[in-house]
């Protein structure tokens, strides 16, 4: 939705369900979506472990973000 | 919505029953039961008991953005098993569903096992053989099984909430095939939930909540309204639901018997909510570190020996509804939890 308002969005999930993320961008028109995708899961990890989930995902959002 | 949406795609089929079936099956047109064939003329007798135009969008529907016509409906409602006679419920609680506070973008696709819960209340209940009494959550009663299945139907087949795809539920639950109950409104010491809405109560309404499937409270032993009322607190105030998580508006759905002991003692339907308010809570100090964590960062609680964490924001978020028959039973759903709120729709008179 703030990607069709004109901001630069990265939707941030883990490759568990970009099946369903990228059928949901398609299916609302918005299907070059960027997404910042990490290894399954998101939830229940602990804190190093979301540090290093971030890392591996801060280029695919820095990307995103700064578009165009 | 009053755009028009595409006609309903028909084809010529010759073969028996089973093959038909067979048919539904190998394209996943089905929840895994067999169905009834939408025949052209089935459809017709569906469409006659409304005024709306076959090719109206009644929503759309995520997350597929399929578009829900009233003729789109009326197939899977026939392919469900149902009466046309129960077609205007469908035909609202498909509204009620489309309702973007309902948010079913998330309802659909969610891990959580949330389904949608029609309450309908008002004369069409009657009038249709919706059961509110005996077993009401359960089996036996073609309205309530076939309403609910027609709407699980439509989320499949227009919504695209499939499982493993666009319905990511990791276990899900019984109520995600059939959920559609009437309130037991005869023996009710309370105005039913419409009329608290403001509503006549000749007025037919379907409320649609995000609902998990229903959490039995015994308690045989209560004689007066504060004990059955702190039976249901201890029930309704318990870690893993995504109340406890973050508020929303779960649903207490009480039999008739527990009602009335409860009634009997002086509470209104407005002293209940606010009880359950009070006491429906879990202790912080019992929570898990991480959660503890979560519910001072997210929910300001304080991190105190004596915390209660409350499952709603205010004593408005509560339903209270009366349902079943006699016995000393009552449920509670939990919800989707902040992700979701009820929404209601007038259901229009069966032509």
């Amino acid at each position: 939705m703030l990607e069709q308002r004109g901001v630069p969005t990265a939707v941030m999930g883990t490759f568990e369900f970009e099946a369903l993320a990228r059928l949901e961008a398609k299916n609302r028109g918005i299907e070059t979506l960027p997404l910042a995708l990490v290894p399954h899961p998101l939830g229940g990890i602990k804190d190093d472990e979301v540090l290093r989930k971030a890392d591996l995902a801060i280029e695919s959002v820095l990307k995103a973000v700064t578009r165009g | 919505m009053s755009a028009r949406g595409p006609a309903a795609v028909t084809f010529d089929f010759k073969g028996a029953l089973d093959e038909i079936d067979a048919h539904y099956q190998e394209r996943g047109w089905t929840d895994g039961l067999p169905i009834v064939p939408p025949t052209e003329a089935a459809v017709r007798e569906f469409l006659k008991t409304t005024d709306r135009d076959p090719r109206e969008v009644v929503g759309v529907l995520p997350p597929r953005q399929g578009e829900a016509t009233v003729e789109r409906i009326a197939v899977n409602a026939v392919m469900a098993g149902c009466r046309p006679e129960y077609f205007p419920v469908i035909l609202a609680g498909i509204e009620a569903l489309a309702d973007p506070l309902f948010n079913l973008d998330s309802v659909q696709a969610t891990t959580h096992p949330v389904a949608p819960l029609l309450v309908v209340n008002g004369p069409i209940a009657r009038s249709i053989g919706l059961n509110a009494g005996y077993n009401a959550f359960g089996q036996g009663f073609r309205a309530n099984v076939t309403i609910g299945r027609a709407v699980r139907l439509v989320l499949m087949n227009v919504g695209g909430g499939l499982p493993g795809t666009g319905d990511r539920a990791t276990q899900g639950s019984p109520a995600k095939i059939a959920y559609c109950v009437a309130e037991n409104e005869a023996e009710s010491p309370w105005e039913p939930l419409h009329v608290e809405a403001g509503l006549a109560r000749d007025v037919s309404t379907v409320t649609a909540y995000g609902a998990e499937g229903p959490h039995n409270i015994q308690d045989h032993y209560s004689n007066t309204g504060l004990g059955v009322l702190l039976t249901v607190a201890g029930a309704m105030g318990q870690a893993g639901s995504n109340n406890l998580l973050g508020g929303g508006c779960p649903l207490l759905s009480l039999g008739p018997e527990h009602a009335a002991t409860i009634a009997k003692d002086g509470y209104t339907k407005q002293k209940v909510k606010e009880f359950l308010f009070e006491h429906a809570r879990f202790p912080f100090a019992r929570l898990g570190a991480e959660y503890q964590r979560y519910q001072v960062e997210r929910r300001r609680m304080v991190d105190a020996p004596d915390t209660m964490v409350p499952i709603v924001r205010s004593p408005a978020d509560i339903g209270v509804i009366v349902v079943g028959g006699a016995g000393k039973h009552s449920a509670w759903h939990p919800t989707f939890g902040d992700g979701t709120r009820p929404t209601r729709r007038i259901i229009a008179r069966p032509r």
